[in-house]
């Protein structure tokens, strides 16, 4: 076992430092899918919270829950059982169009596929989703470059999806997550269509969104490149977390996970 | 607010050619149709239509021009006893068998109209010129639609046999086909010797009044005479509408058409939704991306129908290009065919609701933008 996670594991919560509310928190969630005549049973009463200004990596094998769970904590989709809440809020009690409001204010996606409008510039994609929050074109555009700007992509501002690499995809579509400044920041597999090279440079831009702007950011990814980029890792496997864990050379942001942790898997 | 509908349009309009085909050739097809419908049925009135008289008079209950019965000749004092009528002229209509110069192809059903040969005479004023008209004088002289003379096996020139006695074609004009028959236009004088051993008398008077806008309050006032035995007056605009009402809708054409019109419709909904299904569903993971960022489905939904109305609004221009140039060639090849503005308004009208609703069952290609489906 890694050195760090154990110690991370087995360490007693430190008193001292400041406790911090979750923004996100999972409690005792269940969910199941029907696969033809047999129900798979993906999430058992998982338990977990997530905390701002830190990026969260979930990681485990191909069907162990990891996306599922991000799309329980994000709204996308509802819990058999059991309660999601986000930013305080518990999104079982909110109705579709009341998680549509939400998740418009609140949060922001970044999907492997970077799903961008091939009839729209790069500075256009971005100013799309804040055109819903009622912004006119001018501020739109304005916030669409400060986002371009963060993600280093102003000098692609007027290219459309087809000119660009998928990089740079990936980097337009965080802006475009990025823009309406959300508190919480999915990211799914966001470096698997990507080479090294870039999957560095978009998880240096998730890291640093968290750490600049306090963002949520949870990322679901078995891309091993990322790991010692992430400030907690949390291992699923069969719809459980099996380890909950620092990466060497990030120091522990809070205290008291292991605890957290410890009370998850008992 | 950035423009998707219109953008996704312009830059992957090869996308959406299909759909706004199928609303183009929905839209041809129904103005085609309908130009037809205009041009046959209306051709049951050309009797009215092609000439200047403002009032009809005729036997009670005519439902149709074609089926005029003899009326007195007392009718026509009537008519000349109102201040307003400035011009009364008989009009005679004679049913007869057309034998052309061989004899041997059988005989073809006619309507022989008996007018006037004056200058100014009502009937046909707007088909036949004056020197025309003036050529009617010789007696058995006739004219013929310049489209039926093949039909009639006869030249401009040539001669024939109406009800056995001898006629010979001095013009041929174009504008007298109709659908209750081939048309002969004749003298009033040679129309009553084709017309021996049938009832004698006018199948109709028509007058001409010193202001047409007249016409209602004339009719109402001429029609209130019963000591002028049996007669009724119409306005020509509402015998005119009589006769291609009749000729639509008593007979069970009209049914026929308005069903063609609603598989038209129907069949051009299912191929245009079908179409933007397609192109919907082609987005769906952009759409799913946008729903979960915030955007309802509700207004993604709105860009699905936006887009629909833009390919309705392309293709009734397209359509109404196509049907121009279609019905301005069928028109050069005397297939009677019409149009007028209420007409051509509706149908752009349907195909504009036809566009519409197939942006409606599109939206259901929207239930495949789940963002849920986007987390692998």
């Amino acid at each position: 076992m890694n050195p760090a996670m154990r110690n991370t594991m087995h360490s007693a919560p430190a008193p001292a430092a400041p406790k911090r509310e979750p923004s996100l928190q999972a409690e005792r969630l269940s969910k199941s899918f029907l696969s033809g005549v047999v129900r798979v049973q993906v999430l058992q009463e998982l338990s977990i919270s997530i905390y701002p200004a830190e990026l969260t990596l979930i990681s485990g094998p191909s069907g162990c829950g990891k996306s599922t769970l991000l799309s329980l904590l994000s709204g996308l989709q509802p819990a058999d059982s059991g309660t999601a809440r986000a930013l305080g809020e518990d999104l079982s009690k909110l109705n579709k169009r009341a998680l549509e409001r939400f998740r418009l204010k609140h949060t922001g996606f970044v999907f492997q596929g970077f799903n961008l409008f091939p009839a729209l510039t790069a500075k256009e994609q971005v100013q799309l989703p804040l055109g819903y929050l009622g912004f006119d074109d001018k501020r739109s555009a304005a916030r669409a470059m400060q986002a371009l700007t963060e993600v280093g992509m102003t000098h692609r501002a007027n290219a459309y999806p087809a000119q660009m690499s998928g990089g740079e995809k990936q980097r337009i579509a965080i802006a475009r997550a990025l823009a309406k400044e959300p508190e919480l920041l999915f990211a799914d597999e966001p470096t698997s269509a990507l080479d090294a090279d870039n999957g560095q440079k978009i998880i240096d831009i998730l890291h640093g969104i968290a750490r600049s702007h306090g963002t949520t950011v949870l990322c679901v990814s078995h891309d091993p490149r990322l790991v010692r980029h992430a400030d907690r890792v949390l291992a699923m496997e069969d719809g459980t977390i099996r380890n909950d864990w620092q990466p060497s050379g990030h120091a522990p942001v809070r205290p008291g996970r292991a605890a957290l942790t410890a009370e998850q898997h008992s | 607010m950035i423009a998707l509908a219109r953008k996704s349009l312009v830059h992957e309009w090869r996308r959406f050619v299909p759909a706004v085909l199928s609303v183009t050739f929905s839209g041809v097809l129904l103005v085609v149709q309908a130009g037809l419908v205009l041009g046959i049925f209306g051709s049951a009135a050309v009797y009215v239509t092609a000439s200047s008289a403002d009032l009809w008079t005729g036997y009670p209950g005519t439902q149709s021009v074609n089926f005029g019965r003899p009326i007195g000749a007392d009718v026509e004092m009537r008519l000349r006893m109102d201040p307003d009528v400035t011009e009364v002229e008989p009009y005679l209509w004679v049913e007869g068998d057309w034998r052309g110069p061989q004899g041997d192809n059988g005989a073809l059903s006619v309507v022989v109209s008996g007018v006037r040969t004056e200058s100014t005479a009502m009937m046909f004023s707007r088909v036949l010129s004056a020197s025309q008209r003036l050529r009617l004088r010789e007696p058995g002289a006739v004219i013929v639609d310049i489209a039926d003379i093949d039909q009639l096996s006869s030249v401009i020139g040539g001669r024939a046999w109406v009800n056995g006695r001898p006629v010979h074609i001095v013009a041929a004009v174009a504008g007298l086909r109709a659908l209750s028959g081939v048309n002969v236009i004749a003298s009033l004088e040679t129309a009553r010797s084709l017309n021996s051993g049938n009832p004698a008398g006018m199948t109709y008077f028509v007058a001409r009044l010193r202001d047409p806008m007249l016409a209602d309050a004339v009719r109402a006032r001429v029609g209130a005479a019963p000591s002028f035995g049996p007669f009724e007056v119409w306005t020509a605009k509402s015998f005119a509408r009589r006769s291609q009402l009749y000729w639509l809708f008593d007979t069970g054409a009209g049914v026929a058409v308005f069903f063609m019109a609603a598989i038209v419709c129907l069949v051009g909904a299912v191929i245009t939704s079908q179409s933007l299904m397609a192109v919907v569903a082609g987005s769906a993971r952009e759409y799913a991306t946008l729903n979960a960022l915030g955007a309802s489905i509700g207004s993604i939904g709105r860009v699905v129908i936006e887009q629909a109305c833009w390919i309705g609004g392309i293709g009734i221009l397209l359509a109404a290009l196509t049907s121009a140039a279609l019905l301005g060639i069928a028109s050069q090849q005397d297939v009677p065919v019409a149009m007028n503005t209420p007409v051509a308004l509706a149908c752009a009208l349907i195909v504009a609701a036809l566009a519409l609703v197939s942006g409606l069952i599109a939206l259901r290609a929207l239930m495949r933008a789940d963002p849920a489906l986007l987390l692998r």
